[in-house]
């Protein structure tokens, strides 16, 4: 039975991917500084029983994390995968840094397909397709933004408590969620992922 | 359209139709348009672009070339860009010029399909239509004149979204000789006149079934240039092992300097092209000839694939992104592991044994 850690995002949110017709200049998506069209409600998908959800994408400010190497702190315990919505500016590789509580670190790979025309190059689920790019000085259609739903494991089983993101400025992650197993389904031996259900709702 | 399906011996002249639309495009995601216009003309002669495009691949760099065109790769040979492409067959190119729809009608006339570059901006097909200036490629196969007695050409564009079929000559003409001025909106891509250039092509290899054999000996030639490559004062072009850790380290000495590394994102995407054609290449061919060590070569042909994406997009990025120098050692050595890897795999991949059966 697998357990779900929601990891709020807004403090790290620094870049801004969705506008409205009103402010197209603002998009930061690409060097192209193209967006997608805002939404009138955060993403929220279930994803192999995941919960993923996104900040707002009203297109009124930053919404997304532009990956520099971001340090979060998770629920002290084993993770055995971090799933994401995210996509790159091209398809891209990094990596994830993951800080154990024994003051080791490890790395694990992490691949996300490109948000231009998508096509899923490493099997990701969609997350969000749009019908419409948003260009600095017009909405162009027939060509949409992709966002994909994509993991990365946790290979080594130590327990983690924190990690890094890659320091990559063409990585846009928009949710992250920890997934576990659960150690005693009900008991009071996992507190902290009790908080994190409690959240997840 | 997809290239296997254009295979076969018929003449180049029945491959497409204009009242049909069926020029044959290909493209693949990380194609710059100068992979898939070169590509469409090797379709047109029966060739399937991967088979070809694909089987080189390999780290040149000229340091004093302007690098400001998605089509830009830098010239080896005398033959031109195509057979620089096409190292393992016979396809050369020559880039000239013309000024009016006159100029461009004669040499359709005497190459028949041409590679000409024009400016987005004035292209009513492409995103950047009337908003940016960027340089670009199309396929020109053909031309006609309307019932009124307007001159109209045949437009065959593979990039995202994609199109073909008839422009008014006025669309193409202003595209074609615009001065691509300087855009803030596309520093890479912009600030070099289109200047009425076209890119003539001549296939004369024929469609054929790839053997192992050469194969192994393509896989070969890759190999040796990585191993001879050279990076001295006097090379123009810098290439192979020496050229790529020269480039690495000019990059990192370019750190203070966004205006000039700009230049590796748009070099660098004729690389990365490259390498992604190998490594398609690569795993089709394992399949097709049941050699799995060719698999492994397609997986490290991706690594470097990869590896420039970071190298190019950190590079675009750099004026904004703190630690610049920092990360750009790091990239610069994933990347040089990345080719070497692929070194290892080819190697790897050309066991004497294969040279012996034949």
């Amino acid at each position: 039975m697998t357990v779900h850690k929601v990891l709020a995002l807004e403090p790290f949110l620094n870049n801004q991917a969705a506008t409205t017709p009103e402010n197209l200049t603002d998009g930061r998506l690409n060097v192209w500084r193209n967006s997608l069209p805002a939404q009138s409600a955060p993403l929220e998908i279930v994803v192999d029983g995941v919960p993923l959800r996104s900040a707002r994408l009203d297109g009124r400010g930053p919404d997304n994390v532009l990956c520099s190497g971001q340090r979060i702190e998770v629920p002290e315990r084993r993770w055995d995968w971090l799933y994401v919505i995210g996509c790159g500016e091209r398809r891209v590789r990094d990596v994830v840094t993951w800080h154990f509580t024994d003051d080791t670190v490890d790395r694990d790979h992490f691949a996300l397909s490109d948000l231009w025309e998508g096509r899923s190059d490493f099997g990701e689920e969609l997350a969000l397709r749009t019908d419409v790019i948003h260009y600095p000085h017009h909405v162009q259609e027939r060509i949409g933004i992709t966002l994909w739903c994509q993991r990365v494991p946790v290979t080594s089983r130590k327990p983690l408590g924190a990690m890094s993101l890659p320091r990559n400025p063409a990585v846009h992650l928009f949710a992250l969620t920890l997934v576990g197993q659960r150690v005693n389904a009900g008991s009071e031996d996992d507190p902290q992922i009790q908080g994190a259900s409690r959240e997840r709702r | 359209m997809n290239a296997g399906s254009t295979t076969g011996t018929i003449s180049r002249a029945a491959r497409w139709d204009g009242a049909t639309g069926t020029y044959p495009q290909w493209y693949e995601d990380p194609l710059s348009c100068l992979q898939t216009t070169v590509g469409s003309i090797l379709m047109e002669h029966g060739l399937r672009p991967v088979d070809v495009l694909g089987l080189a691949c390999e780290f040149a760099f000229a340091p004093d070339d302007v690098m400001c065109e998605e089509f830009y790769r830098p010239a080896q040979s005398s033959r031109g860009v195509a057979a620089d492409l096409c190292r393992y067959h016979d396809v050369e190119s020559t880039w000239t010029t013309g000024s009016d729809a006159g100029d461009l009608i004669d040499l359709i006339e005497t190459h028949s399909s041409v590679i000409v570059a024009v400016d987005n901006f004035h292209l009513p097909f492409r995103p950047a239509f009337h908003d940016v200036h960027a340089a670009h490629l199309v396929v020109v196969p053909g031309w006609r004149r309307t019932a009124s007695g307007a001159v109209e050409f045949y437009v065959s564009d593979a990039q995202p979204p994609g199109f073909q079929g008839w422009l008014s000559a006025e669309y193409l003409m202003n595209s074609w000789t615009s001065g691509n001025p300087s855009d803030t909106q596309d520093v890479f891509f912009s600030s070099r006149e289109i200047g009425g250039r076209v890119l003539t092509t001549k296939v004369r290899s024929q469609p054929e079934e790839l053997t192992s054999d050469r194969v192994a000996q393509a896989l070969q030639g890759n190999l040796d240039r990585w191993a001879t490559g050279a990076a001295g004062p006097s090379d123009r072009v810098w290439t192979g092992r020496s050229g790529l850790r020269r480039f690495v380290e000019r990059l990192q000495d370019s750190c203070g300097d966004p205006a000039e590394l700009r230049s590796a994102y748009t070099f660098g995407w004729a690389m990365q092209a490259q390498a992604f054609l190998h490594g398609r290449f690569a795993q089709e061919f394992a399949h097709r000839s049941k050699q799995d060590r060719l698999l492994e070569v397609a997986a490290s042909a991706d690594r470097v694939v990869s590896a420039w994406s970071n190298v190019r997009l950190l590079s675009a990025h750099a004026a904004e992104t703190a630690d610049i120098t920092e990360l750009m050692q790091r990239r610069g050595a994933e990347l040089v592991h990345a080719y070497e890897q692929l070194a290892a795999d080819w190697r790897l991949a050309v066991p004497k044994e294969w040279a012996d059966v034949r």
